[in-house]
Protein backbone atom coordinates (compact mmCIF):
# COMPACT_ATOMS: atom_id res chain seq x y z
CA UNK A 1 0.00 0.00 0.00
CA UNK A 2 1.29 3.60 -0.71
CA UNK A 3 -0.57 6.70 0.45
CA UNK A 4 2.13 9.21 -0.24
CA UNK A 5 0.87 12.31 -0.97
CA UNK A 6 -2.62 11.65 0.22
CA UNK A 7 -4.42 13.32 3.34
CA UNK A 8 -6.07 11.69 6.02
CA UNK A 9 -8.73 12.91 8.70
CA UNK A 10 -9.09 10.61 11.30
CA UNK A 11 -11.85 11.34 13.99
CA UNK A 12 -12.15 9.38 17.64
CA UNK A 13 -8.17 9.54 17.46
CA UNK A 14 -7.91 9.30 21.66
CA UNK A 15 -9.00 6.04 21.55
CA UNK A 16 -7.19 2.90 20.58
CA UNK A 17 -8.49 1.91 16.90
CA UNK A 18 -8.55 5.62 16.03
CA UNK A 19 -4.72 6.28 17.31
CA UNK A 20 -3.66 2.85 15.66
CA UNK A 21 -5.33 3.63 12.42
CA UNK A 22 -3.59 7.45 12.50
CA UNK A 23 -0.23 5.73 12.30
CA UNK A 24 -0.66 3.06 10.24
CA UNK A 25 -1.81 5.80 7.13
CA UNK A 26 0.84 7.94 8.45
CA UNK A 27 3.20 4.67 8.21
CA UNK A 28 1.95 4.40 4.77
CA UNK A 29 2.86 8.19 3.70
CA UNK A 30 -0.20 10.21 4.34
CA UNK A 31 -0.77 13.33 6.24
CA UNK A 32 -2.94 12.07 9.15
CA UNK A 33 -4.45 15.06 10.89
CA UNK A 34 -6.76 13.77 13.97
CA UNK A 35 -9.61 15.27 15.35
CA UNK A 36 -8.90 14.44 18.73
CA UNK A 37 -11.20 17.79 20.47
CA UNK A 38 -14.09 16.02 19.33
CA UNK A 39 -14.37 13.74 21.20
CA UNK A 40 -13.55 13.83 25.35
CA UNK A 41 -13.82 11.14 28.19
CA UNK A 42 -15.18 13.13 31.07
CA UNK A 43 -14.58 10.75 34.38
CA UNK A 44 -15.84 7.77 32.09
CA UNK A 45 -18.76 9.85 31.41
CA UNK A 46 -19.53 10.81 27.31
CA UNK A 47 -19.26 13.90 25.91
CA UNK A 48 -18.63 14.00 22.38
CA UNK A 49 -19.33 17.38 19.74
CA UNK A 50 -20.56 16.04 16.96
CA UNK A 51 -20.83 19.80 15.14
CA UNK A 52 -19.79 22.91 16.08
CA UNK A 53 -22.28 24.25 18.91
CA UNK A 54 -23.48 20.95 19.41
CA UNK A 55 -23.15 18.67 22.41
CA UNK A 56 -24.43 15.61 23.63
CA UNK A 57 -24.09 13.32 26.94
CA UNK A 58 -25.76 10.66 28.31
CA UNK A 59 -25.31 11.68 31.86
CA UNK A 60 -27.27 14.92 31.56
CA UNK A 61 -29.31 13.47 29.04
CA UNK A 62 -29.39 16.02 26.79
CA UNK A 63 -29.85 16.11 23.28
CA UNK A 64 -28.68 17.32 20.45
CA UNK A 65 -29.87 21.27 20.19
CA UNK A 66 -28.00 23.67 18.11
CA UNK A 67 -26.13 25.72 20.76
CA UNK A 68 -26.40 23.80 24.16
CA UNK A 69 -23.15 22.53 25.74
CA UNK A 70 -22.08 20.67 28.42
CA UNK B 1 -16.75 20.14 11.46
CA UNK B 2 -17.61 21.73 8.39
CA UNK B 3 -15.57 24.68 8.82
CA UNK B 4 -12.31 22.45 9.99
CA UNK B 5 -12.78 20.22 7.15
CA UNK B 6 -12.14 23.47 5.19
CA UNK B 7 -9.27 24.57 6.84
CA UNK B 8 -7.79 20.84 6.45
CA UNK B 9 -8.49 21.50 2.33
CA UNK B 10 -6.83 24.31 2.59
CA UNK B 11 -3.82 23.94 4.25
CA UNK B 12 -3.56 20.24 2.44
CA UNK B 13 -4.93 21.14 -0.70
CA UNK B 14 -6.97 18.17 -0.58
CA UNK B 15 -8.37 15.24 1.54
CA UNK B 16 -8.44 12.29 0.46
CA UNK B 17 -9.13 9.57 3.46
CA UNK B 18 -11.69 9.85 5.76
CA UNK B 19 -12.09 7.36 9.10
CA UNK B 20 -14.38 8.12 11.93
CA UNK B 21 -13.98 5.58 15.08
CA UNK B 22 -15.93 7.37 17.40
CA UNK B 23 -18.00 5.60 20.01
CA UNK B 24 -19.69 5.28 23.53
CA UNK B 25 -17.84 4.10 26.50
CA UNK B 26 -20.07 0.67 27.06
CA UNK B 27 -21.29 1.34 30.59
CA UNK B 28 -22.65 4.67 30.03
CA UNK B 29 -24.28 3.43 26.49
CA UNK B 30 -26.07 0.31 27.71
CA UNK B 31 -23.69 -2.62 26.57
CA UNK B 32 -24.41 -6.05 27.91
CA UNK B 33 -27.60 -4.74 29.96
CA UNK B 34 -30.96 -7.08 29.06
CA UNK B 35 -33.45 -5.47 26.39
CA UNK B 36 -36.15 -6.20 29.70
CA UNK B 37 -34.13 -3.46 31.35
CA UNK B 38 -32.79 -1.02 28.92
CA UNK B 39 -34.06 2.61 28.79
CA UNK B 40 -35.00 3.76 25.65
CA UNK B 41 -32.93 6.60 25.43
CA UNK B 42 -29.90 4.10 26.19
CA UNK B 43 -30.61 1.77 23.49
CA UNK B 44 -30.65 4.78 21.18
CA UNK B 45 -27.53 6.34 22.56
CA UNK B 46 -25.17 4.05 20.03
CA UNK B 47 -27.93 5.42 17.26
CA UNK B 48 -27.33 8.40 17.57
CA UNK B 49 -23.72 9.06 18.40
CA UNK B 50 -22.38 6.22 16.13
CA UNK B 51 -24.50 6.77 13.75
CA UNK B 52 -24.79 10.54 13.69
CA UNK B 53 -21.21 11.06 13.66
CA UNK B 54 -20.67 8.51 11.06
CA UNK B 55 -23.22 10.37 9.00
CA UNK B 56 -22.04 13.87 9.48
CA UNK B 57 -18.54 13.35 8.94
CA UNK B 58 -18.90 11.56 5.88
CA UNK B 59 -20.91 14.22 4.40
CA UNK B 60 -18.45 17.22 5.62
CA UNK B 61 -15.98 14.86 3.48
CA UNK B 62 -18.17 14.70 0.80
CA UNK B 63 -18.61 17.80 -0.02
CA UNK B 64 -14.87 18.73 -0.20
CA UNK B 65 -13.99 15.11 -2.10
CA UNK B 66 -16.77 15.60 -4.76
CA UNK B 67 -15.48 19.26 -6.00
CA UNK B 68 -11.89 17.14 -6.45
CA UNK B 69 -13.57 13.94 -8.25
CA UNK B 70 -11.77 11.31 -5.78
CA UNK B 71 -11.69 10.29 -2.19
CA UNK B 72 -12.00 7.30 0.34
CA UNK B 73 -14.54 6.92 3.20
CA UNK B 74 -13.84 4.17 5.81
CA UNK B 75 -16.73 3.74 8.31
CA UNK B 76 -16.33 0.92 11.01
CA UNK B 77 -18.99 -1.23 12.71
CA UNK B 78 -18.58 -4.64 14.95
CA UNK B 79 -18.83 -8.07 14.44
CA UNK B 80 -22.35 -7.58 16.33
CA UNK B 81 -24.00 -6.72 13.51
CA UNK B 82 -23.27 -10.30 12.04
CA UNK B 83 -23.70 -12.47 14.89
CA UNK B 84 -26.02 -12.77 17.72
CA UNK B 85 -24.70 -11.43 20.79
CA UNK B 86 -27.20 -10.89 23.44
CA UNK B 87 -27.66 -8.29 25.80
CA UNK B 88 -26.29 -5.57 23.21
CA UNK B 89 -29.39 -4.44 21.41
CA UNK B 90 -28.69 -0.79 20.76
CA UNK B 91 -24.60 -0.57 19.29
CA UNK B 92 -25.79 -4.13 17.45
CA UNK B 93 -28.88 -1.64 15.71
CA UNK B 94 -25.96 0.92 15.57
CA UNK B 95 -23.57 -1.17 13.40
CA UNK B 96 -26.03 -2.13 11.32
CA UNK B 97 -27.25 1.34 10.60
CA UNK B 98 -23.97 1.67 9.90
CA UNK B 99 -23.19 -0.82 7.31
CA UNK B 100 -26.79 -0.30 5.43
CA UNK B 101 -25.65 3.89 5.07
CA UNK B 102 -22.14 2.64 3.62
CA UNK B 103 -23.76 1.18 1.09
CA UNK B 104 -26.19 3.46 0.25
CA UNK B 105 -23.64 6.38 0.56
CA UNK B 106 -21.41 4.41 -1.79
CA UNK B 107 -23.75 4.67 -4.64
CA UNK B 108 -24.36 8.28 -4.01
CA UNK B 109 -21.32 9.54 -3.82
CA UNK B 110 -19.16 6.58 -6.32
CA UNK B 111 -20.26 8.40 -9.31
CA UNK B 112 -18.34 11.26 -7.79
CA UNK B 113 -15.12 9.19 -7.76
CA UNK B 114 -15.24 8.90 -3.60
CA UNK B 115 -15.46 5.49 -2.18
CA UNK B 116 -17.33 4.53 0.32
CA UNK B 117 -16.56 1.35 2.38
CA UNK B 118 -17.26 -0.23 5.82
CA UNK B 119 -14.55 -2.44 8.01
CA UNK B 120 -16.62 -4.78 10.57
CA UNK B 121 -14.13 -5.12 13.01
CA UNK B 122 -14.10 -8.02 15.59
CA UNK B 123 -13.61 -7.75 19.17
CA UNK B 124 -10.08 -7.12 19.71
CA UNK B 125 -8.82 -7.45 23.43
CA UNK B 126 -6.48 -4.85 23.68
CA UNK B 127 -8.94 -2.15 23.26
CA UNK B 128 -10.64 -0.44 26.49
CA UNK B 129 -14.07 -1.20 24.47
CA UNK B 130 -13.79 -4.58 24.35
CA UNK B 131 -12.55 -4.84 27.99
CA UNK B 132 -14.89 -3.11 29.49
CA UNK B 133 -17.86 -5.08 27.44
CA UNK B 134 -16.69 -8.35 28.45
CA UNK B 135 -16.22 -7.25 32.00
CA UNK B 136 -20.00 -5.77 31.89
CA UNK B 137 -21.04 -9.23 30.56
CA UNK B 138 -19.59 -11.32 32.73
CA UNK B 139 -21.43 -9.31 35.24
CA UNK B 140 -24.84 -9.64 33.50
CA UNK B 141 -24.24 -13.15 33.22
CA UNK B 142 -23.27 -13.80 37.02
CA UNK B 143 -19.96 -15.69 35.57
CA UNK B 144 -16.30 -15.23 35.63
CA UNK B 145 -14.67 -12.51 33.91
CA UNK B 146 -13.33 -14.36 30.39
CA UNK B 147 -15.44 -16.78 30.23
CA UNK B 148 -17.83 -14.83 27.89
CA UNK B 149 -15.23 -13.67 25.92
CA UNK B 150 -13.68 -16.85 25.08
CA UNK B 151 -17.12 -18.16 23.60
CA UNK B 152 -17.26 -14.66 21.68
CA UNK B 153 -14.27 -14.31 20.49
CA UNK B 154 -13.67 -17.50 18.69
CA UNK B 155 -12.27 -17.02 15.03
CA UNK B 156 -11.38 -19.76 12.40
CA UNK B 157 -8.24 -18.26 13.26
CA UNK B 158 -8.10 -19.42 16.71
CA UNK B 159 -7.09 -16.04 17.92
CA UNK B 160 -8.83 -12.34 18.31
CA UNK B 161 -8.54 -10.06 15.62
CA UNK B 162 -5.88 -7.47 16.57
CA UNK B 163 -5.84 -3.54 16.22
CA UNK B 164 -3.30 -3.52 13.39
CA UNK B 165 -5.33 -5.90 11.51
CA UNK B 166 -8.02 -3.68 11.49
CA UNK B 167 -5.49 -0.41 10.81
CA UNK B 168 -3.79 -2.25 7.74
CA UNK B 169 -7.59 -3.32 6.20
CA UNK B 170 -8.25 0.61 6.68
CA UNK B 171 -5.13 1.76 4.86
CA UNK B 172 -6.17 -0.58 2.25
CA UNK B 173 -9.38 0.23 1.94
CA UNK B 174 -7.95 3.74 1.79
CA UNK B 175 -5.70 3.33 -0.79
CA UNK B 176 -5.65 3.38 -4.84
CA UNK B 177 -4.89 -0.56 -4.27
CA UNK B 178 -8.69 -0.79 -3.31
CA UNK B 179 -9.70 1.44 -6.31
CA UNK B 180 -12.14 -1.35 -7.21
CA UNK B 181 -13.26 -1.80 -3.72
CA UNK B 182 -16.91 0.60 -3.29
CA UNK B 183 -20.16 -0.19 -1.08
CA UNK B 184 -18.29 -3.41 0.59
CA UNK B 185 -18.60 -4.16 4.21
CA UNK B 186 -15.26 -6.11 5.17
CA UNK B 187 -14.96 -8.51 7.88
CA UNK B 188 -11.84 -8.49 9.81
CA UNK B 189 -12.36 -10.80 12.48
CA UNK B 190 -9.59 -13.57 11.95
CA UNK B 191 -12.40 -15.19 10.81
CA UNK B 192 -14.96 -14.66 13.54
CA UNK B 193 -17.60 -14.31 10.69
CA UNK B 194 -17.72 -16.58 7.87
CA UNK B 195 -19.41 -15.34 4.44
Amino acid sequence: MNLDGKTAVVFGATGAIGSTVSRRLAAEGARVLSRDDIETNLSGSLAIAVAAGRWWTPQTRRRWTAGSKT
Amino acid sequence: MDGWLENVMKKAEGLDIVFNAIGPRPGAAGYATPATQLPLDMFFLPLTLIVGSQFLTARAAARRMAAQRRGAIVTLTATLSGGFVPFMAGITAACGAVEAMTRSLAAELGPAGIRVNCVRAGGMPETRTIQETLALMARTRGTAPGEPGARTMSTVMGRPVHLDDTAATVAWLASDAANGVAGQVVNVCAGALVS
